[in-house]
């Protein structure tokens, strides 16, 4: 076995023991060559083959991640959810990303205290013809290790499922409304042009809340597939 | 990661959300702006961006007029169809045309033939409002005879269950939206250039064979589709749940 394959497999027992958990970013290359005292090409060699096998993802210019379980294929495939009708290449940026209090209405819909901190999150998903504006509040309880980057590799559900409890249950309303000021400017329409808002809270096995996503989206057509 | 006091605009929306009832209750601005201690100006634009993402404050004696009709697509159906389920609520089904047409162009592929099809138009509506407005395209070879059918009032699906062996099995429905214009604004009664959604679904039996397509069009601000899976990362099992 060559010394890269041999790096390779180590960093394949870490990401299946856990200790590097879906979509969270793995050292630099620059700190993995030190770490295991080897040349930038032998690291290089190695994390090319885990992209191979499609368990690390390269973000050009952000870093490594550990690759997503649900490819975008397969949440298009699903069927009885709301979905986007095609995929779209697209850029994410972060917009706002802060702990506040939960305050009243997250508490009832989140079933935590007022009190209690969430994280609220906004980024853009840009493509070509459209820009979604996408809304994660996630409970600091529920998510301890949560880190920002994740955002940009990850689907929401896997998202959402990285905290301490396992997703189970998606509950999701569509409602046609109009733009504001904020979001006419953020996703480049007119004040009152009409957009789409997608809810989507998610629960666990218990019906116990674990997230809210909402989504905002112009141009865009949702599809519903039933069986 | 940085902590954030919300934003008193935010706080108010987000109140108002958890207890909609102070609306009515307060009346007026100053009273609100009094109740949660903001200025008038964050009350405005609190309740006004509340209302442009769909919340309704209206008075209470003309709740059934603004009631937001929910439609729950659990199940496969032409989900017109389920807005009749609210049993309180009394919806009639106006046939505006039943009749057989050549294809058209655009479903030939859809249908996979050169066949023709009964096109049945219809309106739904409460208390004279008019809640959608639908055209069905469905086989002339599979429901032979429907076009002479009076289906005012009739659940159409229904209809077909007890009276076709056709079994609906799998379909797409594909949601947008667009500006009413035309016949769509005349039937549904909104000015043009109101916001409604656009359905379209494709509908097929137990052979994979295509039965039906139709184009509904619902009043932007009446309706919330609601959709509800379970054991959502074994979305195979969850299949065989439903069945």
């Amino acid at each position: 076995m060559k010394l890269f394959e041999k790096i390779a497999d180590h960093l394949i027992e870490k990401i299946n023991t856990g200790q590097y958990g879906v979509g969270s970013e793995l050292p630099p290359e620059v700190q993995l060559q030190k770490d295991y005292d080897v040349s930038r090409t032998t690291v290089r060699k190695a994390i090319d083959l885990l992209v191979e096998k499609n368990m690390v993802v390269r973000k050009k210019g952000v870093g490594l991640f550990v690759a997503p379980m649900l490819s975008t294929q397969n949440i298009l495939e699903m069927t009885g959810i709301i979905k986007p009708g095609t995929y779209q290449h697209h850029k994410k940026i972060i917009k706002e990303a802060y702990l506040r209090q939960a305050g009243l209405y997250y508490s009832q819909l989140l079933k935590i205290k007022p009190s209690e901190l969430i994280y609220y999150i906004s980024f853009l998903e840009i493509a070509k013809n459209s820009v979604v504006k996408e809304i994660f509040i996630l409970p600091l309880n529920h998510f301890p290790d949560f880190q920002v980057s994740i955002i940009k590799v990850l689907s929401a559900l896997e998202i959402t499922n990285s905290g301490k409890k396992k997703v189970d249950k998606l509950e999701q309303d569509l409602q046609l409304i109009v733009a504001n000021a904020e979001l006419a400017k953020q996703l480049r329409c007119q004040i009152n042009e009409p957009l789409f808002k997608v809810s989507n809270h998610y629960f666990d096995i218990n019906s116990e809340p674990i997230a809210i996503e909402y989504k905002f989206a112009s141009n865009t057509k949702y599809v519903v597939d039933f069986t | 990661m940085e902590y954030r006091e919300i934003a008193s605009k935010t706080y108010v929306e987000e109140q108002i959300k958890a207890n909609p009832t102070i609306v009515s209750q307060k009346l007026t601005e100053r009273a609100l702006a009094e109740h949660f201690g903001v200025s008038r100006t964050t009350i405005r634009n609190a309740l006004n961006d509340l209302a442009m993402e769909g919340y309704v404050f209206q008075a209470e004696t003309d709740v059934e007029q603004h009631k937001i009709f929910e439609i729950n697509m659990l199940k496969m159906s032409s989900f017109s169809e389920e807005v009749k389920k609210e049993d309180d609520i009394d919806i009639n089904i106006k046939v505006l045309s039943n009749q057989i047409i050549n294809m058209p162009a655009e479903l030939r592929a859809f249908f996979g033939s050169n066949e023709k099809l009964i096109r049945i138009i219809r309106q739904r509506i409460l208390n004279k409002t008019p809640l959608s407005y639908e055209i069905t395209y469905l086989s002339s070879n599979k429901f032979k005879g429907l076009e002479q059918v009076d289906l005012n009032n009739v659940s159409l699906y229904q209809f077909l269950k007890e009276h076709y062996p056709v079994k609906p099995s799998h379909g797409r429905e594909e949601i947008t939206y667009e500006l009413a214009a035309e016949d769509k604004a005349k039937y549904l009664q909104v000015i043009d250039g109101t916001p409604i959604y656009k359905v379209s679904s494709n509908n097929f039996d137990d052979n994979f064979q295509p039965f039906e397509h139709t184009e509904q069009y619902l009043v932007g601000n009446r309706f919330k589709y609601h959709l509800s899976a379970k054991n959502i990362f074994n979305y195979g099992e969850k299949n065989n749940e439903i069945v």
